[in-house]
């Protein structure tokens, strides 16, 4: 059985249910609809981040579903991607972002958790000017906050 | 770029405390996203914490009383932010500490390695930690009231304050010897060396700590573990975690009173130290208590299990334990534990699995009889610095023979140096799937291959050739992924000889090859199997000398091309593991075995991996990542070099003297 996905640019996607059920949102709305032909629509996904996404849920169609576990210790490990979706994510970063966005949108928790590791691991054993660099992210504190900034973490610097 | 502060606050899950220094340094919103992330975890033993408040690291910018300055401000502003707090107790001094920390979800109080004196310069404010309603003076172990002004007194009373600040607590650890503290008013009781708390102190307890409606995991120690675990399902009905830390035995007094039910509690952990007792009544007593009890275990430094042959021992109905599904225990049990467990009739018929990871044993016997009290375990891991030797030599034979276990996994310790019989028990455990053993004889490895065809993951050392054994595994375990080890020595004659090798899924495999000449104790096994065969088939007699076995192997090396074709042809046997993807011809850790291992490889005549030598064979070998051999690096030459990076793009590793080992560049 398959289901029509729309991105956002109107384009058409079949696939199969299975598929398409990765996605806990497109899941939840097919057993609301009950037996339909009616296309889905994704307003929030653009067809080439669907690709990327559709891409992922066929590799992983019979991947068993995840229990989270609760633990008190919230730092979990970024290093342990599978090589299959660690080629999957060499994309530029904004693509990147995409598929992140994409992944919390459609409630496809594996996914996203790789696309944030996959951040994570950029972020890795940056200093905050390489992080901003990396990022193209604009430093918006005054001199004096950065200045306070410094002075209150400096004792982390020492090694 | 921007990503809304959920997905933000998802990646900071990834990243450690020292990755999220930088992060709060890169702009604004990052620093709204990562700081309480930075906060979330303290554990003052972690970098980059340890710099701050470690005293034993002293900080090259600050000197001592700056850094206390330093913390106080720093928790001051991000106290409430922390949710999973690991210290000593030396910080609890500071009020700042005390005042500003109150939202945590798990805290953990470290053993005190470091005497507050030796903090120089201790100009702060001491929070004045006095008693108070909750807290009062009389429930603790102090006679003298000037030591109410001590600084180890004090810190003990800030342990409590700061569990009373904290309603939401999860889990909250106490150290694990609390002996250096002043601990909780314990009276001797009974003769038996026993303490339990006051009235008063129990009352104290048990307010203080129900007043934490969230709590699940408690390890209190301090003389109050058993009149807590006695009133578990009275007062903490959904904890889950119990760990006692007591000293002591478990009370034989509530032994007296039948236990009420407990549903919750899923794990229950002695920790304890010096001597144990555990007897039939106490087990039986956990077991009913708590039926949702899923581990059972027993760690810490003490001289062992001892389960105590008390009376009313004997009186106990034949009773299963079918709860647990892990039975944990650092210790062996002992000669007599067994019979006792044996006079109690006590079958642990859920338990999966079973561990001992303490040196204590009594006698090597009595792991395997031990075994029969769980049958239905699946996985068994025994790990021991001790030299185990022959159990049979102390009539430690397998009481029971004939029945049949049912691991999957075995796992006998890679430091254990293993003399034990194990045969008898591979003999027994037709599902093993997965086995670690150290150093095992040729005749293990026969019996795993013809008892064990389920095997899918096998590591094991031999210092004994093992050719034929080896061989015969390689024909029978058809299910077989890994083979891995040192001195997996087969010889290429046998190779050939030996029927079709069925484990064609293997994927990892070691393996050292060479031509002869045999070892003496095969030579003289296959003189008398040549023997033996000879008289059955009842010929007449032939002249068997050991000088014809040799001869059978040097024969092969006479002429150079014939020990090519050899070559050729093992080799293309190998080629027919199609799913190969590491192999390792190598001898290894020579240098670990003086005298031994040098006896053992010295004169071999290994496998040649030339293109003459049929190294050709093996390029069908698709899913190869790795293999590697050693080579006199003269014969293997350039074509032989580009042949491989042809076939599998593969390059040379640099930096291994006299080895030639070959690794995947990707």
């Amino acid at each position: 059985m398959t289901v029509i996905l729309v991105s956002s640019d109107n384009q058409d996607f079949k696939v199969d249910k299975e598929v398409a059920e990765r996605s806990i949102l497109i899941k939840n709305m097919l057993e609301d609809v009950g037996e339909s032909d009616s296309p889905i629509p994704l307003p929030n996904v653009t067809s080439a981040v669907l690709t990327k996404v559709i891409e992922y849920c066929e590799h992983h169609r019979n991947d068993p579903v995840q229990v989270p576990e609760e633990t008190d210790d919230p730092r979990k490990r970024s290093n342990d991607i599978e090589e299959w979706d660690m080629k999957f994510m060499q994309v530029d970063q904004e693509m990147l972002f995409e598929i992140i966005l994409a992944a919390n949108y459609l409630d496809i928790k594996p996914l996203l958790d790789v696309g944030c590791k996959t951040v994570a691991n950029i972020i890795k054993g940056k200093t905050p000017e390489e992080i901003r660099k990396a990022f193209n992210i604009v430093n918006d504190f005054t001199p004096e906050e950065e200045a306070q900034i410094k002075k209150e973490n400096e004792w982390a610097e020492d090694r | 770029m921007y990503l809304p502060l959920e997905l933000m606050t998802h990646i900071a899950s990834f990243l450690d405390a020292e990755s999220c220094f930088a992060c709060v340094s890169v702009s604004r919103y990052w620093k709204q996203v990562f700081t309480p992330h930075l906060w979330h975890t303290l554990n003052v033993s972690e970098q980059p914490w340890s710099r701050l408040f470690s005293p034993d690291q002293p900080s090259l910018r600050y000197p001592s009383h700056q850094r206390q300055h330093l913390v106080r401000d720093l928790i001051r502003r991000h106290g409430h932010d922390i949710r999973v707090l690991e210290m000593d107790t030396a910080w609890l001094f500071w009020g700042s500490l005390l005042g500003h920390v109150n939202n945590l979800l798990s805290l953990t109080f470290r053993r005190l390695y470091t005497p507050m004196l030796e903090w120089p310069d201790m100009e702060f404010e001491a929070y004045s930690i006095e008693s108070s309603e909750a807290i009062p003076y009389s429930v603790f172990e102090i006679n003298d009231p000037r030591a109410y002004y001590r600084p180890d007194f004090m810190r003990l009373l800030a342990c409590w304050h700061m569990v009373l600040n904290n309603k939401a607590l999860r889990r909250l650890v106490f150290p694990y010897e609390a002996n250096d503290y002043f601990t909780l008013q314990a009276q001797d009781y009974g003769d038996h060396g026993h303490f339990d708390l006051t009235p008063e102190g129990k009352q104290f307890l048990i307010n203080i700590l129900s007043s934490l409606p969230d709590l699940r995991h408690m390890e209190i120690g301090q003389d109050s573990d058993s009149f807590l675990l006695i009133s578990l399902s009275e007062h903490f009905p959904k904890l889950t975690s119990f760990v006692h830390l007591g000293t002591a035995s478990l009370e034989p007094s509530m032994l007296l009173q039948p236990p009420k039910l407990h549903q919750s509690l899923q794990t229950l952990d002695f920790k304890v130290s010096k001597f144990f007792y555990m007897d039939a009544g106490s087990l039986r007593w956990i077991v009913t208590a708590f039926p949702g009890l899923r581990q059972l275990s027993v760690s810490g430094h003490f001289n062992g299990v001892f389960l105590d042959p008390l009376e009313g021992w004997h009186d106990i109905e034949n009773h299963s334990i079918t709860s647990f599904e892990v039975f944990d225990l650092s210790s062996m049990p002992t000669e007599s534990d067994l019979s006792l467990f044996d006079e109690a009739r006590i079958i642990f018929h859920a338990v999966k699995e079973l561990k001992w990871t303490g040196e204590e044993y009594e006698s090597p016997g009595v792991i395997f009889r031990t075994l029969m009290f769980f049958p239905a375990l699946e996985r068994f891991k025994f790990s021991s610095d001790a030299v185990l030797t022959d159990p049979l030599a102390d009539g430690g034979a397998i009481a029971g023979g004939g029945s049949v276990y049912r691991f999957k996994t075995l796992m006998l310790g890679a430091d254990t140096a293993l003399g034990l019989d194990i045969e008898q028990l591979l003999n027994q455990s037709p599902f093993l799937t997965r086995v670690e053993l150290s150093w095992i004889r040729p005749i293990d490895v026969k019996a795993l291959a013809d008892n064990c065809q389920a095997l899918e993951y096998l590591q094991f050392n031999t210092y004994e050739r093992c050719s034929l054994e080896l061989n015969r595994l390689f024909v029978n375990c058809s299910e077989l992924k890994e083979c891995t080890g040192e001195y997996h020595l087969v010889e290429a004659i046998d190779i050939l000889r030996s029927p079709q090798w069925r484990c064609l899924s293997l994927k990892k495999l070691d393996i050292i090859i060479f031509y002869g000449p045999r070892a003496k104790g095969e030579q003289e096994r296959m003189l008398e199997k040549a023997r033996r065969k000879l008289t059955k088939e009842r010929r007449k007699p032939r002249r068997v000398s050991l000088q014809h076995v040799q001869d059978e192997g040097r024969s092969t090396q006479n002429s150079q091309s014939k020990s090519r074709r050899l070559q050729e042809k093992v080799l293309s046997k190998l080629a027919k593991l199609s799913q190969l993807q590491e192999i390792d011809f190598r001898l290894r850790s020579l240098d670990q075995w003086s005298q031994r291992g040098r006896e053992f490889y010295e004169g071999l005549d290994l496998l040649e991996f030339t293109l003459e030598s049929g190294l050709a064979e093996l390029g069908g070998l698709d899913r190869l990542e790795k293999i590697a051999f050693k080579i006199d690096v003269d014969k293997f030459g350039q074509r032989e070099r580009d042949w491989m990076w042809e076939r599998w793009s593969m390059m040379e590793k640099p930096g291994e003297e006299r080895v030639f080992c070959v690794e995947d560049l990707m």
